[in-house]
């Protein structure tokens, strides 16, 4: 017996960051459940090798490169998906960058600038012009946050106020575009194996004062923040939305 | 096709599978594979729910079962294990509301009761 609440047939899923990560798993899984996928990246060959590997399965994937920091390729990509498939059901909003870490007071404002271009406005544009073409059938929307959001990381200053402002943003548009049926929850993974947090992953010392504040003593596999984003892109949370859902291994508890 | 989301071979109790949020609760994983135990206080809807829940395929268990009775509680579970021969998760939905003010100090009793014994 199966359930089709997780169903994705005739859905067209929009993943960013999708060439390696947190973000390629979502997007193999979105299309093992029928979704057509859209791989994006910053690089187009990166970003073919996702798409093609999923069609190789039998999935349906295309490519398209988008550097989420620059608003012109924000804009370029959505005219390709208005051209090609006139609408889009679902966004996983999971690009970002984390270009600083130290001290606080230390951050420069080159940095800065590109932490708020990726992380905030980034997602905030890319938010808005989805939601643009998902009024009229509703839509899901996925914030890839952060623990940081919630209890800022140290020496992590810069992105863990980007990821508050992720966690500020999925509310502010759920509460608007709730009317027209789209939902926007945001996922808060917690420390994750990805080439993203081999700053933490891979220093010894750093790793292990994180595993102490993590109730089940590992960091996570990209794979196991994937199941979340299905349930919060399919049809079992269709009275989901502003929901942040944390999937730390208890490091917020 | 990978399915994070199949139940097969896990048995789950909800209690008060009975009705409403339970029982589309106690649905859903049967759709999923999984075998429930639905436990109730009222003996007809919980045989109701229990026909409803086989006729969608599912392996399922009823119970009477009152949560604030810990003797019930145990007896349920005894039950659901002997049936399954297995618990994998237990979905703790059984509560009762009001208005605070308007309890009598066994209804608050009761209310305290239904929340803190599963």
């Amino acid at each position: 017996m199966t359930t089709t609440l997780f169903d994705l047939t005739g859905r067209l899923a929009l993943v960013t960051g999708a060439s390696r990560g947190i973000g390629e798993e979502v997007a193999r899984l979105l299309a093992d459940q029928g979704a057509h996928v859209i791989v994006s990246s910053r690089k187009q060959d990166a970003c073919e090798k996702v798409a093609e590997s999923i069609r190789a399965n039998g999935g349906q994937a295309s490519a398209f490169a988008c550097h989420i920091g620059e608003l012109e390729q924000i804009e370029a990509i959505y005219q390709y998906i208005q051209q090609e498939h006139g609408k889009l059901d679902i966004l996983v909003n999971n690009a970002a960058a984390n270009p600083y870490y130290g001290h606080i007071v230390d951050t420069d404002l080159r940095a800065f600038q590109k932490t708020v271009d990726v992380n905030i406005r980034g997602y905030f544009y890319m938010s808005s012009n989805a939601c643009k073409l998902m009024q009229g059938n509703g839509g899901a929307i996925v914030n890839v946050a952060s623990v940081n959001g919630v209890r800022p990381g140290d020496k992590q200053g810069i992105y863990s106020i980007s990821k508050s402002a992720i966690i500020g943003m999925t509310k502010s548009f759920a509460l608007e575009c709730g009317p027209d049926n789209i939902r926007v929850n945001a996922l808060l993974p917690g420390l994750t194996d990805t080439k993203f947090a081999g700053a933490l992953t891979g220093n010894e010392e750093v790793l292990n004062v994180w595993l102490k504040q993590i109730p089940l003593r590992r960091y996570a596999q990209p794979s196991e923040m994937a199941g979340t984003i299905l349930y919060l892109v399919s049809d079992a949370s269709s009275f989901a939305t502003g929901s942040c859902i944390t999937v730390d291994g208890g490091y917020l508890i | 096709m990978k399915n994070l989301f199949d139940l097969s071979g896990k048995a789950a109790v909800i209690t008060g599978g009975n009705g409403g949020i339970g029982l589309a609760i106690a649905q859903a994983l049967v759709e999923a594979g999984c075998a429930v135990s639905i436990w109730g206080r009222n003996p007809e809807k919980t045989k109701n729910a229990e026909q409803t829940l086989r006729n969608l395929g599912g392996k399922v268990h009823a119970a009477i079962c009152d949560v604030t009775d810990r003797d019930a509680v145990e007896t349920a579970f005894a039950e659901a294990i002997e049936k399954f021969g297995r618990i994998d998760g237990c979905i703790a939905n059984a509560g009762i509301g009001g208005y605070v003010m308007l309890c009598s100090s066994i209804h608050y009793t009761r209310l305290l009761y239904s929340s803190i014994t599963v």
